[in-house]
């Protein structure tokens, strides 16, 4: 029989609550010296207030609840899919407050758009917004990409509760022995590609004559959102603005390094750079990105809308890195997509963005390792049906080190990819009953489950409260890749229910 | 001690090593999806 949730479940993932939602808090003060630097000091006192409010909400949960405790694995699940929940709604508290949002649902559905590193926006009026502002956005993303978790794993959490909460936040992997120092790896390599991004985008931004504190700012922002495949951008016209090749291809070179497994940077950084060639995720993953490109391409051998093969090649391969990695930058315009982009070449976009990245990396999507477990499982069971009876078939790849093909593998990840075709095919019905074409309804429902971020133009300050509460829902389960959901759906029915 | 440095100094290199090869990698990618964008770009010519 399944245990029904206690008191004690409840006692221990509200202690975790508060431990994080107190350092959010304090994260919340970051922006507050962006503020000051920039003397902006509506959004410094916006963010005060829901740094003081978030500090409070933690204490107060700390006091209720003290004892810390193991997390088994049902409290872990349900600790981190609540966890997220709650850090919407605190991260849209300063969003809210700076008057760019309708309401406090598009603040929450920005909110959520950044940590689950979607990059749809409902912002209004993003080009006048203040810089500590737009810099919450980003280091939302940042956050929300490494895991929120994760973060918490390195600052909070502790003993054996690490890897059930690891393992509810989307991955699986451990680099190394220990749960904590596998998240100190992944933070340092993200810092160190923070060091060399932003240094290569602020030389292109000085380069671009962009004074040199903004160049600063629109570097590490891009940065942020770039390698954690976010897909923000300072300005409204995302990557379009800039109208530079140069910053079109560092974005592209740091969105597909972001959506790259961290074992295989682990891999490469201690002395094993074949792992590049080896890696069957990893080459599955280019040949992915370049079997659609392709598709992508014979799409526009119909109606070629571009003045040259430059053009043709910066448009279109820049929308497929960002939509294969995750990231969603842009550098075409809605209206062009809508008028000029062939339907094939859109599926092309819509295929690429269901896939998404690596596993363990900061993309969202299906992932390719399950692509390439699911091939494997048809590859053996062709294999088993064609031998003699009383062969033994063994099917084995190599990622990270070799492994071999089990059977719980195939089936953990035919149901993750059914779950993910399921919830977007379910997006694409919900928008094609609000009104909007099937194709757009499903191109919107894809970019909002794998956590892409392109638009065709459906996602706006004007689109219907339900459609919105819809992706924030497909945005979470999308990015927490549903189990720890289940988890916690199963939790709260179960406090409903009598024992 | 100065073992101990050239271990530090080994790992180090390993590091470098590492981030080059990976800032490489994906200008290969870039380059084989040049090639096919190309080679669509000359069908598109043709049947024009």
């Amino acid at each position: 029989m399944i245990p029904h949730f206690s008191r004690e479940d409840v006692n221990s993932i509200l202690h975790y609550i508060g431990k994080l939602t107190h350092g959010f808090g304090i994260v919340m003060i970051v922006p507050v010296f962006i503020g000051i630097l920039n003397a902006e000091w509506a959004p410094c006192i916006d963010f005060i207030i829901s740094s003081l409010l978030c500090i409070s909400i933690g204490n107060l949960l700390l006091m209720t609840f003290p004892l810390e405790r193991d997390l088994n694995w049902r409290q872990g699940m349900s600790l981190v899919a609540l966890s997220w929940l709650v850090a919407m709604l605190l991260g849209a508290m300063p969003l809210y407050l700076s008057g760019h949002y309708k309401s406090y649902l598009d603040s929450a559905f920005e909110s959520m758009s950044a940590l689950a590193t979607t990059g749809l926006v409902v912002v209004n009026d993003l080009d006048h917004m203040a810089y500590a502002c737009n810099f919450w956005r980003h280091l939302m993303c940042f956050i929300g990409g490494q895991g929120i978790i994760l973060v918490a794993l390195t600052l909070f959490v502790k003993g054996g509760s690490a890897f059930k909460v690891y393992v509810g936040e989307a991955r699986e992997e451990k680099i190394m022995p220990n749960i904590v120092q596998t998240a100190r790896f992944i933070w340092f390599v993200s810092l160190t590609y923070l060091v060399i991004g932003t240094l290569i985008l602020f030389l292109i931004n000085l380069f671009r004559n962009i004074s040199p504190g903004r160049a600063l700012f629109h570097a590490i922002c891009l940065f942020m959102a770039g390698w954690d495949t976010a897909g923000f951008s300072v300005q409204s016209q995302n990557i379009l603005y800039y109208h530079s090749p140069a910053v079109e291809t560092a974005t592209a070179m740091f969105c597909l390094l972001g959506a790259v497994n961290f074992g295989v940077h682990y891999a490469v950084w201690t002395g094993r750079p074949k792992e590049l060639l080896k890696n069957f995720e990893l080459k599955a993953y280019v040949m992915s990105i370049l079997v659609l490109f392709a598709l992508v391409c014979v799409g526009f051998t119909m109606q070629f809308p571009f003045p040259d093969y430059v053009s043709f090649f910066r448009k279109t391969f820049y929308q497929l890195i960002s939509a294969h990695t995750g990231a969603g930058y842009a550098n075409v315009t809605t209206y062009h997509f809508l008028k000029y982009w062939p339907p094939l070449a859109l599926l092309g976009i819509i295929m690429a963005m269901g896939l998404g990245g690596s596993s363990s990396s900061t993309s969202g999507g299906i992932k390719i390792l399950r692509m390439c477990l699911f091939y494997k499982g048809i590859k053996k069971e062709v294999k088993i049906l064609t031998s003699p009876e009383s062969a033994v078939i063994v099917e084995k790849f190599h990622h990270i080190r070799d492994v071999t093909v089990e059977d719980n593998h195939i089936k953990m990840a035919a149901m993750i990819i059914l779950l993910y075709i399921t919830m977007y095919l379910i997006g694409g019905l919900i928008g094609s009953f609000y009104g909007y074409p099937f194709l757009s309804a499903l191109f919107e429902s894809v970019s909002a489950t794998a956590n892409v971020g392109l638009s065709m133009g459906i996602t706006s300050p004007a689109m219907p409260n339900g459609l919105k509460v819809v992706y924030i829902i497909q945005m979470w389960m999308g990015r927490l890749e549903f189990i720890s959901i289940f988890v916690m759906f199963k939790f709260i029915l179960s406090l409903k229910s009598p024992q | 001690m100065i073992e101990r440095l050239i271990k530090y100094l080994q790992i180090v290199y390993k590091w470098v090593v590492g981030v080059t090869i990976e800032l490489l990698y994906p200008f290969l990618t870039f380059t084989v999806a040049a090639i096919i964008c190309f080679l669509s770009y000359l069908v598109i010519l043709i049947r024009k």
